[in-house]
């Protein structure tokens, strides 16, 4: 309990020697990957954002980024008047393809890359011609990186926004997603919200203006692929404030190296099942 | 014996047209035993720090009677004010102003043509340029001429130039 100084009362002080927390730097800023990460399980936050464990890449996430690469070449030649024809798009996504194979370790099975690269190729054609890619409406940010300081949390705020497009009334934020079969929407809607609600606070803070809508755009690998095109409005001031709490319990678990497992569905594709079976408790890993 | 645990947390921002508010608050107090000072040290920062930033939020009177996005939602800004003017008013970050001029110099570029490049992508002039559309007009100023010494950074997310991170997950 804290009582008032007495200023004529200054007794020599030792000094307190602050161990380092091995979380230090996990703050540096905050993401909404990051976010959902530790709500979904703080352990997983831990092993991969803290001890840095490795994660070995999957062939749809081998996929989904060559996609996006794909289809920021198709948003930057519309903005800057390049070539957006669908063999540009192509030999974009088929360039990141390869680039990603040698960031990345990804096992493929037999003839699965060939299988694997022609899917992506089709999804990419079916957005070429997709309502969504003819619109007028001009870019205003690609495949940008947005960072800011906001009160409300003590580190910035970091996203990586897909496709800004202009509209009257306001910014439109874009976010593609890949995914393997025909998804509920509202699902998906409620599973992105915190993600999209911060891409539409960092929008708003570098513009100054207000987001007039959110849009999710899915990918879907089917035979015949599709592209669904799910809007949404913009976040109110209860969506808001739902977000800040969560990035504030994420905050404040990480500062206090809270980690615990969450066993759940995803466990089912976690990659650090084994450190996790091994944890004991705290920051202690067999 | 009785410790005194002296706390101060002091917050300086940048805010338009060169200017800048700070505030700070400095606290004393008298603990019992050493073993309270972690304890207390990380209550207090938070106390101070909460109280800062809460005042801070007040900017008050700005040159030019520009509001800093930071502190207005949205529904408050107006975007039809128009832009500030004067040699030296940037609207973007002032990093944002450092990372074009340093580029500018470095490949020794036409401020005309990035001035002209501006209104050809966004309608306005460079100094016009908000975050978002600065940020734009950096990506491509390096993929035309790259970076080179402190004007280089990390290109986008998925291109293809990208380096493997070093650190941790975004």
């Amino acid at each position: 309990m804290i009582r008032p100084a007495d200023p004529d009362h200054r007794p020599p002080a030792d000094v307190v020697a602050f161990p380092l927390r091995s979380s230090d730097g996990a703050l540096a800023h905050v993401s909404p990957s990051s976010i959902r990460d530790y709500l979904q399980c703080s352990l997983r936050f831990y092993f991969k954002r803290v001890l840095g464990l490795p994660e070995p890449g999957s062939v749809s996430l081998h996929l989904g980024k060559a996609v996006h690469a794909g289809i920021q070449a198709y948003w930057i030649a519309r903005w800057r008047g390049g070539d957006a024809s669908t063999e540009a798009v192509l030999a974009s996504y088929q360039t990141a393809f390869a680039a990603h194979e040698q960031e990345a370790s990804v096992s493929f099975a037999e003839e699965e890359r060939e299988t694997t690269l022609a899917k992506g190729e089709s999804l990419l054609r079916a957005y070429c011609e997709s309502e969504h890619a003819q619109t007028e409406a001009k870019p205003i940010g690609v495949e940008v990186k947005l960072q800011d300081d906001f009160p409300e949390l003590p580190s910035p705020l970091l996203g990586y926004v897909d496709l800004v497009l202009s509209a009257a009334d306001g910014p439109v934020v874009c976010d593609f997603k890949t995914v393997a079969a025909t998804p509920n929407v509202e699902l998906e809607a409620f599973l992105h919200e915190g993600q999209l609600c911060a891409y539409q606070l960092l929008i708003e803070e570098a513009t100054g203006q207000p987001v007039s809508a959110r849009e999710l755009v899915f990918l879907v690998k089917t035979k015949t692929p599709k592209v669904i095109v799910h809007r949404l409005p913009p976040a109110d001031e209860a969506a808001r404030e739902r977000f800040w709490s969560m990035a504030q319990a994420m905050v404040d678990g990480v500062y206090h190296e809270r980690w615990h497992p969450q066993p759940g569905m995803h466990c089912g594709w976690c990659p650090y099942r084994g450190p996790c079976a091994r944890w004991r408790g705290g920051n202690d890993v067999a | 014996m009785a410790i005194v645990l002296e706390a101060n947390y002091c917050k300086k921002l940048g805010l338009p047209g060169y200017s800048s508010h700070q505030y700070g608050v400095t606290i004393r107090a008298e603990l019992g035993d050493i073993n309270q000072v972690p304890e207390e040290s990380e209550r207090v920062y938070r106390l101070l720090q909460t109280s800062v930033d809460r005042e801070l939020q007040q900017t008050g009177w700005l040159p030019q009677g520009r509001q800093p996005g930071s502190t207005t939602t949205p529904s408050q800004a107006d975007p039809s004010s128009p832009p500030p003017t004067g040699e030296d008013t940037w609207t973007c970050s002032p990093k944002q102003r450092e990372l074009i001029l340093r580029l500018v110099e470095e490949h020794a570029l036409d401020k005309q043509a990035i001035n002209e490049l501006a209104r050809q992508r966004f309608g306005k002039g460079v100094r016009s340029l908000n975050k978002l559309e600065a940020s734009g007009l950096i990506d491509e100023l390096l993929e035309r001429h790259g970076g080179k010494g402190q004007a280089a950074r990390s290109p986008r997310r998925g291109s293809t130039r990208r380096t493997a991170p070093t650190g941790r997950a975004p």
